[in-house]
């Protein structure tokens, strides 16, 4: 026989285990590096995100913001061998949104924090233009207002807003899209549908079936940053 | 008109010019600076870092005589920390200058983050300031009462030793903890800042008091100057001997990542070698300056002592103030490399920032001669 | 006594710059009645009563802000929180009929519109923004006006290109 207490004790960490289970929500998004590459000079999923959040084009190189890239497989994972024929190949490069983000330990006024649902958010009026977090993100994921970025926005979207000169921004795995049931635009964007978005605390989800199905690799995996971006290889 | 109007006007001449350019700034963005996505520090932050090791320096004048009651630095403890205030000052304008929402500079107080290296260095800075000004208030008010300073202040100078030393080791855990820096991502960081920041701090200090010594024709203070310039010497040389620990392990180990930053710094990578004169420079200045310290012959000699300390600073400036810093970041995150050369307005606002210090540092130090007498400026009464 | 008229000279002088604002106001026909902004006609009451708006709209846009931005949390009452899509466009006309008018008049500028967007077309365009158009942005502003441009409400025309949402400056 139990005693009253214990079983009290027992029937509430159920409940509260059982809360936690069905609300626990981490983004993560899977690249598909085959299907990516298969039209190299495909930019869609880069204009549909710079669209959609007002991030401007700024011709010099050195002066760029942007929240999604493509770059070399070489640039994006490290020295490949001379053997592999896809060195060269674009793919398609973004935020990690990691589990232990360096960009969140080292801000000085929390204006970029790691929410529940696993999204590593910016706060644009807190950010005060250190850089700190350029600094330490291990990705290049980040890019300053170097000046107004106003001008150099063609077709403002009027249901997000921009950005002012001396602040820091990222891609933010579309918040704004994800609270009202929306895929993030880069993932709705892609001709091939090279690019899995989901939930990974859900068993059922189509992201978790794609990760245990295929073969994956993360960006920089050693150094402990817990990416939740997989490319499947 | 008098040289010192003649300091003066320049100074302000060189303020204005920075805050014109620093307006510039406020209005344009940061993008009239050299800085790129790539390269996002530069030449401010490297002058803080500099700066930073200056400021801690006067430990190395505070603890001989107030630990050690080593006598000789009696009266040379105020000039020390008056340069400590003053670098302090140019530090945080420096950070200042760099940011780019400076409106928005007290968020870091508003919302503290202690998990970040960068609340704890504000924090630090500002609280050395405070205990530098206050060391150095009460000390030169008593000296002109000709009183002793008051029993309290004994504690606040004894602080402000571990204080100098952490304001230095939270700078270099800035950089040492960043996992995407692997030129930066050494334990020997911390102990290689305050190495050069111990030599270069001391060495500065001893032109100044020989330039104050020379145009207040005051006593020579060789005496202390002299075990000043011991510190220095050890000092350089254990600096000399971390950063040669650097190479070994970059290059011995072969691993790419450790060493490309040093062969951007000495050989250039990728076509880029814009550091490569500078880092030749600032090695052979210090060897230069090792064998005139090292050799007791020429350390006693004052005009060798003066050239060797210049060297002393030059070459550890140049290795924080515009190696260190710049190199961290090249080759970027992927594998990229992307020169930085500070533009004419960036170097401007630097330019200002200094003057600023040094504006700051001639008030002081005319307060400080002014309250003493020209004889006895840097050796005690008999 | 030479001194006399010098000194009467300075005090008129002084005078007439100590008085500058009520001549000032008075040539620029200002008058006490207070800044008329335009209220929406389908709401009955405030998101908070009048008083605390007035007095206090400020501390509340930036609570509704740290709820909406940190706290992800962006229900009030029935409206979902967003400063261009719900606030301008639903109850209130846009930037220059509802916020401009009192900021106008009192001489603050907000930095809001430094990123957040009007809702209204109608506003001149931002001034380097015609540059932007014809593909050559200038590196370098000429002078302090670019970040600290006034909006005008006399509603002219816009002469770009550009339709749709204008970017409003301050």
């Amino acid at each position: 026989m139990i005693s009253r207490q214990t079983f009290l004790r027992f029937s509430l960490l159920a409940v509260a285990a059982r809360k936690l289970g069905a609300m626990r929500v981490r983004w993560g998004l899977v690249v598909d590096t085959a299907k990516c590459a298969k039209d190299s000079g495909c930019t869609k999923c880069i204009a549909a995100c710079h669209q959609a959040h007002n991030v401007p084009a700024i011709p010099d190189r050195r002066h760029e913001v942007r929240w999604i890239w493509k770059d070399s497989v070489e640039h994006a994972f490290g020295p490949q061998d001379a053997y592999s024929a896809n060195a060269d190949l674009p793919i398609m490069l973004t935020c990690n949104h990691c589990d232990n983000p360096p960009c969140v330990r080292v801000c000085p006024t929390a204006a970029t924090w790691k929410r529940d649902d696993g999204i590593v958010m910016m706060d644009w009026h807190r950010c005060i233009g250190c850089r700190y977090c350029i600094a330490a993100c291990p990705y290049g994921s980040r890019s300053f207002n170097w000046q107004d970025p106003r001008p150099y926005i063609q077709n403002p979207n009027p249901q997000f807003p921009t950005r002012t000169k001396g602040v820091v921004e990222k891609c933010n795995f579309c918040e704004e899209r994800l609270a009202e049931g929306r895929v993030p635009s880069c993932v709705e964007s892609c001709p091939e549908k090279a690019l899995i978005f989901g939930n990974l605390a859900d068993p059922n989800s189509e992201i978790r079936e794609a990760l245990r199905s295929r073969r994956h690799v993360r960006r920089k995996a050693e150094l402990g940053t817990g990416p939740n971006v997989f490319y499947i290889v | 008109m008098s040289r010192f109007r003649l300091w003066i006007t320049c100074l302000v001449v060189l303020i204005a010019a920075g805050a014109i350019c620093y307006l510039r700034q406020l209005d344009e963005g940061l993008g009239i600076t050299g800085l790129s996505r790539d390269v996002t520090w530069g030449l401010y932050i490297a002058q803080f870092t500099f700066l930073v090791g200056i400021a801690a320096s006067a430990v190395m004048v505070v603890i001989p005589y107030y630990l050690h009651d080593c006598k000789v630095f009696g009266k040379l403890a105020i000039f020390g920390e008056c340069l400590a205030i003053a670098a302090v000052a140019m530090c945080m304008l420096f950070i200042f200058a760099d940011m780019g929402q400076p409106s928005r500079v007290f968020n870091v107080l508003l919302h503290p983050t202690p998990h970040s290296m960068m609340f704890w260095d504000m924090l630090s800075l500002g609280g050395y300031l405070v205990i530098n000004a206050v060391i150095a208030t009460v000390s030169l008010r008593a000296e002109r009462a000709e009183l002793p300073p008051p029993a309290w202040i004994r504690p606040v100078i004894l602080l402000s030793i571990p204080w100098a030393i952490s304001i230095h080791t939270v700078t270099a855990f800035l950089y040492s903890g960043l996992p995407g820096r692997p030129f930066w991502m050494t334990a020997i960081l911390a102990p290689r800042f305050l190495a050069s920041a111990f030599a270069s701090g001391p060495a500065l200090l001893i032109l100044l008091a020989m330039l104050i010594a020379k145009l207040t024709k005051s006593g020579s203070p060789r005496e202390p100057l002299q075990k000043l310039a011991m510190i220095v010497t050890y000092a350089m040389v254990i600096n000399v001997f971390f950063v040669l620990m650097e190479f070994f392990t970059s290059f011995y180990s072969g691993i790419p990542e450790h060493s490309e930053s040093l062969r951007y710094m000495f050989t250039g990578l990728d076509g880029h070698a814009g550091l490569t004169p500078w880092m030749w420079c600032s090695s052979v200045l210090a060897v230069a300056s090792l064998t005139l310290l090292i050799v007791p012959r020429y350390r006693t000699d004052q005009r060798l002592l003066a050239a060797a300390c210049g060297m002393v600073f030059f070459s550890l400036w140049i290795d924080k103030g515009i190696g260190l810093i710049v190199a961290g970041f090249v080759p970027s995150p992927l594998g990229v490399v992307t020169g930085y050369a500070p533009t004419v307005p960036e170097m401007l606002i630097s330019l200002g920032i200094w003057a600023v210090g040094a504006l700051t540092l001639t008030v002081l130090y005319k307060i400080t001669i002014s309250v003493r007498e020209p004889e006895y400026l840097f050796v005690a009464h008999i | 006594m030479r001194d006399r008229p010098v000194i009467y000279c300075g005090l008129l002088i002084f005078a007439g710059l100590f008085t500058f604002p009520i001549w000032h106001g008075l040539a620029a026909h200002t008058t006490t009645k207070g800044p008329q902004q335009a209220i929406p006609a389908h709401e009955k009451e405030c998101v908070a009563p009048v008083e605390l708006m007035k007095r206090s709209h400020m501390q509340l846009l930036h609570d509704l802000r740290d709820k909406a931005v940190r706290g992800g949390d962006r229900t009030l009452k029935t409206y979902h929180l967003n400063l261009t899509s719900t606030c301008l466009t639903e109850c209130h006309a846009g930037k220059a009929d509802f916020c401009d008018r009192c900021h106008s008049y009192a001489g603050v500028a907000p930095s809001c519109w430094n990123c957040h967007l009007d809702s209204k077309p109608g506003l001149l365009p931002y001034g380097r923004g015609s540059e932007a158009l014809s593909g050559r942005p200038k590196a370098y502003s000429n002078g302090c006006c670019a970040a600290g441009q006034t909006t005008k409400n006399d509603g002219l025309p816009d002469d770009s290109a550009l339709s749709g949402t204008r970017m409003a400056t301050r």
